[in-house]
């Protein structure tokens, strides 16, 4: 379980000081998925950052399994909005996907594997020779999916996977997301700022608020599973979800205030 | 021949024509002989034991140059660019004496060491050291932080992520950084080596010159172009060999 308390950052220090998150509580419980949505600018990336140990919060907690995140955690793999830039153009696909398997499987056969499974698992079995940049954007995004796959964490950051993709592959990759999920149950953190994505993927629905963010609303989606993009899509409960989800995060982003919290948060200041 | 190659070619040969010419004219000094007095004097000596002795001395010069002064600028380059600390000790050295043209300390180095080869190599070192240094800097320094916090996040060593992140991130220019290094080490060495009288290239160029052997002078002027030219190609080739993945030399083919 992944339970982030209080967390605040802050970027800067005196008047040149840009309070980016001011408050937010949270838990993603074993096999969730949960995505989080805010406007632009809500400090949504800044949050992923100091969940999976790359940034040290300005005060608060985060914990995994109880034992606090100081550094990289080796249960938690992360897959990056820029797939051109996380990737690394020097290796193959295949190396890419291996890479962080050095310092956890000692023999190579074991490693070969669990590329090969991983690739497997994202549809592109025949392209571990390729180089990234041969590749389509889809195909690299499922590339770095792969990665934080093979690494098997339990838990599998995504900070707005789809938003450098078109949107056919955009809504491939969300399905893929889910399959992946159902196949191998690990947990899901998904940033986002797109609204619809976030219903449909997720269990639930964190909603932040404008900088300095703190949650809003936490949403829970009561949508069937297994969920398909065209009948989920047309479900009453979907429209419903999504213009709630849409009125928090229009509302905050216009008066740029935060309004009456939910029971998950605490604000320690109100205006 | 290729369409790009052929203009320089064009130019070329109408530059030697009008030289050769001239030459027939009889108004130019004879300090600039005609092309085809050069031409025949390389034919004739382009075999000679003479010449490429000069040639293996200034090439063996360059080499240990590049070799040492590449190597120390690229170490505390890189030393800069990734412990802060080093960078505020060393950054107003550098700034000091990067511009300072190394021939000043010859007459220095000729008092202390006399007119030996070790002279040359220290002094073409020297230079070669400078864009070494400036471009391991700018290169450990330009590592996209995007695949440093991959690396960070799937838990790689610092070893690990020096090899398999920052080395071939920064080879782009790493390889600048040397072809710039190797030209300015050959110039250094030959005029070194003339300057100084120490034996390569450089000083038979002066004993040629001091003798009044126009034909002779020029063409190891000619030698010493082609050995840059030479050189910067099989640089050239080492770079576009290990950068194939690098999007200047991509070739795709999905």
């Amino acid at each position: 379980m992944l339970s982030v308390t209080n967390l605040r950052k802050t970027y800067g220090s005196g008047d040149q000081a840009v309070e980016a998150i001011r408050d937010m509580t949270l838990t993603v419980d074993k096999g969730e998925f949960v995505c989080i949505v805010g406007p632009s600018g809500a400090g949504k990336t800044t949050m992923l950052r100091c969940l999976c140990g790359l940034l040290k919060p300005s005060s608060g907690t985060v914990t995994l399994d109880g034992a606090p995140v100081t550094g990289p955690p080796k249960e938690i793999a992360s897959v990056f909005q820029d797939y051109s830039r996380s990737l690394m153009p020097w290796f193959t696909v295949r190396r890419n996907v291996g890479l962080p398997l050095r310092n956890r499987y000692r023999s190579t056969a074991d490693r070969a594997e669990r590329v090969g499974t991983a690739l497997d698992a994202v549809g592109l079995s025949g392209f571990g020779d390729r180089y990234p940049w041969q590749l389509s954007g889809g195909m690299q995004q499922r590339v770095a999916i792969a990665r934080g796959l093979a690494y098997a964490p339990e838990i599998l950051l995504l900070d707005e996977p789809f938003a450098s993709v078109d949107a056919q592959t955009r809504a491939d990759l969300e399905d893929l997301i889910l399959r992946v999920r159902d196949d191998t149950g690990v947990t899901m953190l998904l940033v986002t700022h797109d609204i619809d994505e976030a219903v449909y993927l997720a269990d639930r629905v964190v909603v932040m608020s404008a900088r300095p963010s703190v949650v809003l609303e936490t949403v829970e989606v009561d949508l069937p599973r297994p969920r398909d993009q065209v009948t989920t899509k047309r479900l009453p409960r979907f429209a419903e979800l999504r213009t709630h989800v849409l009125t928090l995060i229009r509302r905050t982003a216009l008066d740029g205030s935060a309004p009456t919290p939910d029971h998950h948060s605490t604000i320690g200041e109100r205006r | 021949m290729r369409p790009t190659l052929l203009l320089p070619v064009l130019t070329t040969a109408a530059l030697l024509g009008s030289w050769e010419a001239l030459s027939g004219t009889g108004i130019l000094p004879a300090e600039v002989p005609p092309v085809s007095d050069i031409a025949a004097w390389l034919w004739a000596n382009i075999g000679t034991a003479a010449l490429w002795t000069a040639v293996s001395q200034t090439l063996a010069h360059w080499a240990v140059a590049l070799a040492v002064g590449a190597t120390i600028g690229a170490l505390v380059g890189a030393a800069m660019a990734s412990v802060p600390v080093v960078n505020e000790l060393l950054l107003g050295m550098v700034e000091f004496f990067r511009p300072i043209p190394v021939v000043v300390y010859l007459p220095i180095m000729l008092l202390l060491l006399g007119a030996r080869p070790v002279v040359v190599v220290v002094l073409a070192a020297v230079a070669a050291l400078w864009p070494m240094l400036l471009q391991t800097l700018y290169g450990v320094r330009d590592v996209d932080p995007v695949t440093t916090d991959t690396a960070r996040v799937f838990g790689l060593t610092t070893p690990q992520r020096l090899v398999w992140v920052t080395a071939p991130s920064m080879l782009p220019y790493f390889f600048t950084g040397l072809r710039i290094a190797s030209t300015i080490t050959l110039l250094v060495a030959i005029a070194m080596e003339l300057i100084g009288a120490v034996p390569g290239l450089g000083n038979t160029l002066a004993t040629y010159a001091g003798n009044g052997r126009y034909d002779a002078t020029y063409g190891v002027i000619v030698i010493a172009g082609l050995l840059g030219v030479g050189l910067n190609a099989v640089f050239e080739r080492l770079e576009r060999r290990a950068l194939r993945w690098h999007s200047a030399y991509r070739t795709q083919h999905t």
